[in-house]
């Protein structure tokens, strides 16, 4: 299999607290992966890491290929069109309607005619489960679960390889929050894009990872899947899997 | 490189080949559903993929287009020999193609919006009237329970609103004193009415422009930030979450603020007063050389102490305005953060439009008065 991503002995520091101490981990082409932990653990720090929001103190982060340290400029530009983040409440710009959200990436990055851009927008609004009604609505007209399906619309626009998502069902009714696992796991299936997932969600862990870490003590105390982890006799985990 | 080529096979019956790579790269820049197959009426087409080599999102929604508009032409289509990761994905993409739904109506200026424009005035000051109102009411019942007035707040925000912006406004007080005595002097000296100066410079610094300037700084400082604080606090709904509590939000965020500026314009006023006449001085000594005795006498014996009342007493009045509207338009924050943006906009232009509406109501006034 191979790796789209490798991380080798992360050192994390703010300032003199020390949040990640020498993790090393890698994620398989086309998998879910869940990256898991209490509140604090540095799970959103390692997310940023990932995807070269914030820095690390020493080891080596390699995403596709590219190592993080010392990219360059031009390279960490396309890498970002590699990826995809879907952001905890979104992050859809404002002042843009449904369908311009999900159309300003595919203007940003690519000479398309404008017509084709709006029928694969509107195409990858219907792949996320949302009917064309709410093509011409704002943001702020939207729920909380709506506002996630387009954030993964405009996500999914420039078919990534690897897609980021920090905590995407917290926010969410269980049913929502249900369907919304389903749809990532029937997109992987269909797209075949590795996904990452920070997540407390029992259901999550259960129904759509294939694999994950759990952090604890600034280190990764499990590396592997739920059959696994409900098996092993690591208390800490048991109880981190039925008290969340 | 060729994507698209049509082969005969009989009047009615061809062959569509798709070759090549159909990506957002290769589709570049090219005319969108491609020229040579959108007149084709009433015909049987296969589209064979033997030659296809990549298929992104683009490409199988370009081909979906393609599909669709012949189908439209009465049509019939089909898909052949395609790769299995490709069928896959074009028939995920199939169930879920859609096209640009009807855009919703424009909105035209017309008689209907000129009426909607006006009722939508009249709305507003109603709103407004009616934020007022809750206003008063809230300090009716801070004036029978006193000791609820959030006097950490009130002066939390004297501070931030007044105390941080002495240094600007004595700033340009004193810019304004020396510019406005500069620009009399000379005039001043062809007429050989030197001591004019005091009388010129003074009157109009106290009476109008240090409430001027002041109250300027102070919307632009305070109006916009109370717009803004107000304004998220509503969108995140801390202040339902205050509503809900059984916190007044006119006690908590409205009241302090007023207040804050209330009480603090006059003060600030002052300020810019003394920082005025020294620039005027400043000038008559050095350009008319009125000594330091001179320019106090004149003060003294010519220019009434009601110049310096007139422009501390209409002060607060500017100060209310400026508060209120700050805080009233962070009430009207709906949904997005866009709307604060605007709304700080609005808040700032209204604050100073009614702050020179209502110098210019007093400026009759007190003439009338004789004042
Ligand atoms: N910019 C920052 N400066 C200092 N400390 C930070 C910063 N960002 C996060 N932290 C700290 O790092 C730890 C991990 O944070 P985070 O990654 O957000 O945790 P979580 O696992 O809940 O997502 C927390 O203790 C937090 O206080
Ligand atoms: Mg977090």
């Amino acid at each position: 299999m191979t790796k789209v991503i490798n991380v080798e002995n992360i050192i994390t520091k703010f300032g003199n607290t020390l949040i990640h101490d020498d993790l090393s981990f890698s994620i398989h082409k086309g998998e879910i992966f869940g990256i898991l932990g209490g509140s604090g653990a540095g799970k959103s720090t390692l997310l940023r890491q990932l995807i070269m929001l914030q820095k690390f103190q020493s080891g080596n982060i390699e995403v596709l290929g590219e190592s993080l340290r010392g990219i360059s400029h031009k390279s960490a530009h396309k890498l970002r069109q590699k990826w995809a983040v879907l952001f905890q409440f979104g992050a859809l710009y404002s002042s843009l309607t449904v369908l311009e959200n999900i159309c300003l990436p595919l203007l940003e990055y690519t000479e398309l005619p404008k017509g084709l851009i709006e029928n694969m927008a509107m195409t990858k609004l219907s792949m996320v489960g949302l009917s064309s009604e709410s093509a011409y609505l704002y943001p702020s007209e939207l729920s909380g679960g709506m506002k996630k399906r387009v954030g993964l619309a405009r996500a999914l626009a420039l078919d990534p390889e690897l897609l980021f998502l920090d905590e995407p069902t917290s926010g969410l009714d269980p049913s929502s929050a249900e369907a919304f696992d389903k749809l990532i796991v029937e997109l992987r299936d269909m797209l075949g894009f590795s996904v990452i997932i920070v997540t407390h969600d029992l259901d999550t862990i259960k129904s759509a990872l294939d694999r994950f870490i759990v952090l604890q003590n600034k280190k990764i105390c499990f590396d592997g899947n739920y059959e696994t982890a409900i098996n092993s006799d690591l208390t800490f985990l048991k109880e981190f899997l039925k008290a969340n | 490189m060729q994507r698209i080529k049509i082969q005969y096979l009989n009047a009615v019956n061809l062959k569509v080949l798709i070759a090549n790579d159909w990506t957002k790269e290769s589709l570049a820049n090219t005319n969108s559903i491609e020229k040579d197959i959108v007149n084709l009426f009433d015909k049987t087409i296969v589209f064979d993929f033997t030659d296809c080599l990549t298929l992104d999102s683009a490409g199988a929604v370009e081909i979906l287009r393609i599909k669709n508009q012949l189908t439209k032409d009465r049509c019939s289509v089909t898909c052949v020999n395609l790769q299995e990761d490709h069928a896959k994905l074009l028939s995920f993409y199939e169930k879920n193609f859609h096209d640009k739904p009807e855009l919703p109506p424009k909105k035209y200026i017309s008689i209907e919006g000129i009426g909607k424009w006006i009722i939508d005035g009249f709305k507003g000051s109603g709103d407004f009237l009616s934020f007022v109102g809750e206003m008063l009411f809230a300090l009716l019942k801070l004036i029978i329970s006193p000791w609820n007035f959030r006097f950490t707040a009130f002066i939390k925000h004297v501070d931030t609103s007044a105390i941080q912006a002495i240094g600007i406004i004595t700033i340009l007080s004193f810019l304004i004193g020396l510019v406005v005595a500069y620009q009399s002097a000379g005039y001043l000296t062809k007429i050989g009415a030197d001591i004019f100066i005091v009388d010129i410079s003074v009157m109009s610094v106290f009476r109008e422009l240090s409430p001027i300037i002041t109250a300027i700084l102070i919307a632009a400082r305070s109006a916009s930030s109370f717009t803004a604080e107000i304004g998220t606090m509503k969108i995140t709904e801390e202040i339902d979450a205050m509503r809900t509590m059984g916190l007044d939000p006119f006690v908590f965020l409205v009241i302090p603020r007023v207040a804050a500026i209330i009480i603090s314009m006059p003060f600030l006023v002052f300020v810019a007063d003394i920082a005025g006449m020294a620039g005027a001085y400043l000038v008559s000594h050095f350009q008319l050389g009125i000594s330091l005795n001179d320019f106090i006498d004149r003060m003294y014996l010519e220019i009434s102490v009601n110049e310096l009342y007139v422009g501390l007493g209409k002060s607060p009045i500017y100060g209310a305005i400026i508060g209120i509207i700050g805080c009233y338009r962070g009430f009207q924050a709906t949904g997005s953060t866009h709307s604060i943006g605007k709304l700080t906009t609005k808040s700032v232009v209204s604050a100073l439009f009614w702050v020179i509406i209502c110098d210019a109501i007093i400026a009759v006034a007190l003439t009338k008065l004789g004042i």
